[in-house]
């Protein structure tokens, strides 16, 4: 009895509008998932029809493009990542931010640009049908699909490995790095023995985000004709008309993707040890004589070219040719409406973040941790499973109350962009309150002012920069946001995204080069923000 | 003014209480210092006071109204409870002004505009900030900053002031006149206040009455004078510098400070005890001797203790000589 006395006496003092505003909102943002990860129990009308046909292709393809993807993108930025932050060459700095750049470009707009390619082959393959029959023929165009389209994945995604793993060199403690070389191991020694097994958390960090966004794609396969999963949970929902199976689709989806975040946690754990003497001085980095640098260059060169330099090059080319058919005023007037709501969804996101991060500031208890844990889950889903998930979930509640309310509005749609990217603002904005001493927050209250009066006095003007950056990282994911705006878009709703994919998927791929272009720059703006934040941090 | 009644709190994950079952009482206008070392608890206790922690037992009545109390489940939030805070640090607002920051715990609906603006202006004339009242945090130096957290926290007209370790920050040359303002500040707003220190020279010279604090208790409380010459035990006459252990057979043992023992070079009343004289020192502004009891009634005779040598006076080791307590304060 006493015991249970001293947890309600305790749960009394943690409970208030924050926390409970926090948990509920919480359970807001996860009911879309759960509802999709309960749906894996259920059958539609066409699940057989499925299992028999195309569910294993997507599953294939998938897997596929899991694997290729993450082989190439260790090539293109696990060696890059070793040499900037080890030896000297000429352009290194230049190399070490300028590698994170592809990131700017989304997976569709690559697959725009390099499309073009597969074109460009068709007299090569013509020549294989003549002199080597059908069967080549479908051998070569398949793999030269596949081909192309994980090297362009690859070459967008690989920074987000470059990124985990190029601070996990920097952070490595220079004096093991020196014992290895002073017990006689050349730099390239140190690195297979010593460097690489210390970045294997990195690595799988790194890997794990760009499986998820392999996962997450829909344009690029779209327009190679490589149906993953994501687009088999499109084609189950629209072409087949098929609900539940469509929802089981996305819960098998969403499931393999828990299983590799649960994969990712386990090895961030173990990175403990490697990383919790960081601190010490930086590495002195090795002056790499002519012929090393001009290699070090060619490595570093690669995946740049393929990610930034030739589509940017391309883009900019067809843009010009085309800027003056694309810029019409309804064209613009359509831009600066989407921009608008953007704007309004990311700073509404931002608040919302900043009740959450502010929660746990006021009360630091586990339970709240682990809710807003679970309540950001959703950058690791996939935009069309929490489209289905927002879908299933607003259709059950239309249902309840006899009319459509919310299915098909802007509520749902910016509730959507609420579950996928509330991580997005969450982070910068939960690591900067952290930052402010607690101490702040107890002399205002004991100074007589309530939470909230704190916040908007304290750590509002404080945090002024962190938020706003915040919310600029949450509009540009918006902006480039594909599947999941696709699905759930309003009949007269479009985004940059949609506009650029619906010129390209008409054949217009010059036109699409406009919106395209401003993605990209606005995800430009983005990294550079990124990039402020981890220099500071 | 500040009533604490048995008063715990036991944090999770910690073996013992931070805070046992503390009583104590701090009448209107006092300023009590409570001294302890790190990890004593006194912090918990200031924190409970002001209401950033919650008691796992006991009450707490400031002004005769509880503002905690376990059992009856009050418990009032720390920004209802009038208590000023002092931190360490200062904890001082780094984006706003000197002004602002005085001027931050005066309610609009409390105070009206002219009041607000002749507190803050008072406050800043008492705590010589007039000229920097447009300047931020980081503009002041250490001693300024100390002086505006003082400020701040009494802008509010609390009840009742807790200043948690308010000079460990300080360089120790201007520790001791950052002592005397603040102290000066605390007796002319007439305020109760509670000073926290682990430096018993803080405490011997601002404490009206002196708490000293040993894992989570209250060990010994009274004036500076009967903290410092009558020490209830070893640890509190340890803590206030050197004493000697004097410990009758059958009696409870006795600490007496080195300056309240003479030496005699003859015995002159029963009371005067023999010694002899192990090793003479000079430490400066004084000899001292290290000498061993030969008295048998004394529990600890094999024990030393250490006697200040008059200046006049002539020691040689290895005699005999008596010593008298000569206690200053009765």
């Amino acid at each position: 009895m006493q015991a249970i006395a001293r947890i309600r006496r305790h749960f009394r003092h943690e409970v208030d509008g924050w926390s409970v505003s926090t948990v509920l909102l919480g359970l807001l943002i996860v009911a879309p998932l759960a509802t999709v990860l309960f749906g894996i129990g259920s059958t539609g009308p066409k699940w057989e029809h499925l299992t028999e046909t195309v569910l294993s292709t997507y599953i294939n393809n998938t897997l596929i493009l899991v694997v290729t993807v993450s082989l190439l993108s260790i090539l293109f930025a696990v060696v890059p990542a070793w040499l900037v932050s080890t030896c000297e060459f000429p352009g290194r700095r230049m190399f070490e931010w300028l590698l994170v750049m592809p990131l700017a470009i989304p997976t569709y707009v690559a697959a725009f640009v390099y499309f073009q390619l597969t074109e460009a082959a068709i007299p090569l393959l013509v020549d294989i049908r003549m002199n080597h029959g059908v069967d080549a023929f479908i051998r070569a165009e398949v793999i030269l699909r596949y081909g192309i389209l994980s090297i362009l994945l690859a070459g967008v995604l690989s920074p987000y490995l470059f990124l985990t793993v190029r601070t996990s060199f920097s952070m490595q403690r220079t004096a093991l790095i020196e014992a290895s070389r002073m017990l006689g191991k050349s730099i390239t020694g140190t690195f297979f023995k010593v460097a690489l097994p210390l970045a294997r958390p990195a690595i799988v960090a790194g890997l794990s985000l760009i499986i998820m966004e392999v996962v997450n794609d829909y344009g690029a396969v779209n327009f190679f004709g490589v149906p993953t999963l994501t687009e088999g949970i499109f084609r189950t929902w629209f072409d087949l008309q098929d609900r539940a199976s469509a929802v089981r689709v996305a819960g098998l989806t969403m499931g393999a993707i828990l299983l590799v975040l649960i994969f990712e946690r386990t090895q961030r754990g173990k990175a403990r040890f490697s990383e919790s003497e960081a601190y010490s001085s930086p590495l002195t980095r090795q002056r790499l004589s002519p012929l090393p640098a001009l290699g070090a260059i060619f490595a570093c060169l690669l995946p740049l070219a393929i990610g930034l330099i030739f589509p940017v090059y391309q883009l900019s080319k067809w843009a010009w040719m085309t800027w003056k058919n694309v810029l019409k005023p309804e064209f613009l007037e359509q831009l600066s409406r989407s921009l608008l709501l953007s704007i309004l969804a990311a700073f509404l996101l931002t608040a919302i973040a900043l009740v959450f991060a502010y929660s746990v500031k006021l009360h630091p208890t586990k339970w709240l941790r682990l809710s807003n844990r679970i309540s950001t889950i959703g950058y690791a889903t996939p935009g069309a499973v929490i489209a289905i998930g927002v879908m299933v979930t607003f259709g059950k509640v239309d249902h309840w109350m006899g009319k459509a309310v919310l299915s098909g509005t802007l509520f749902t749609i910016g509730f959507a962009y609420l579950v996928r990217f509330i991580a997005v603002a969450y982070q910068p904005v939960g690591a900067g309150l952290a930052r402010v001493s607690d101490q702040m927050d107890e002399s205002s209250r004991i100074l007589g002012k309530s939470p909230l009066f704190t916040l908007g006095k304290i750590h509002i003007p404080l945090l002024k920069g962190t938020l706003l950056g915040a919310a600029m990282l949450v509009f540009i994911d918006i902006l480039k946001e594909l599947p999941l705006t696709m699905i759930l878009r309003p009949a007269d709703f479009n985004t940059l995204s949609t506009t650029a994919f619906g010129l390209a998927k008409e054949g217009r791929i010059h036109e699409c080069a406009v919106p395209s272009l401003i993605i990209v720059g606005a995800g430009a703006m983005g990294l550079t923000i990124l990039n402020r934040y981890l220099r500071r941090s | 003014m500040l009533t604490i009644k048995e008063v715990s709190r036991h944090y999770k994950g910690t073996a013992e209480p931070a805070v046992k079952h503390v009583d104590l009482s701090v009448p209107h206008g006092e300023v009590l210092a409570l001294v302890g070392q790190s990890g004593s608890g006194k912090t918990t206790l200031m924190r409970l006071i002001s209401g950033l922690e919650i008691p796992d037992s006991g009450k707490i009545l400031i002004d005769d109204k509880e503002v905690a109390n376990a059992d009856g489940k009050t418990w009032v939030p720390p920004e209802k409870r009038r208590v000023g805070l002092v931190f360490q640090d200062g904890a001082l607002f780094p984006h706003l002004t000197i002004e602002k920051n005085v001027a931050y715990g005066l309610s609009s609906k409390e105070f009206s505009r002219e009041d607000r603006k002749s507190i803050v202006n008072a406050l800043l004339a008492t705590t010589g900030l007039e000229v920097y009242r447009s300047r931020y945090p980081h503009q002041l130096s250490g001693g300024e900053r100390q002086r505006l957290a003082v400020a701040r926290a009494l802008a509010p007209k609390p009840k009742l002031m807790l200043l948690d370790e308010p000079f460990s920050n300080l360089d120790p040359a201007l520790r001791l006149t950052i002592r005397e303002e603040i102290l000066t500040i605390l007796r002319e707003s007439k305020m109760t206040a509670i000073i926290v220190t682990h430096d018993t020279d803080d405490a011997l010279a601002i404490g009206d009455r002196i708490a000293v604090f040993r894992d989570g208790k209250i060990e010994q409380s009274g004036t500076p004078s009967e903290i410092f010459h009558h020490p209830l035990n070893g640890y509190c006459a340890k803590l206030f510098g050197p004493a000697n252990c004097l410990h009758r057979k059958g009696d409870a043992p006795k600490w007496i400070r080195p300056e309240d023992m003479q030496l005699l070079s003859q015995q002159n009343s029963d009371t005067d005890i023999p010694v002899k004289i192990l090793s003479i020192r000079d430490a400066g502004r004084h000899r001292e001797a290290r000498v061993e009891c030969l008295d048998e009634a004394f529990q600890n005779h094999e024990e030393t203790w250490v006697i200040p040598i008059a200046s006049s006076q002539t020691v040689d080791q290895g005699c005999q000589m008596w010593v008298r307590e000569t206690p200053s304060v009765p």
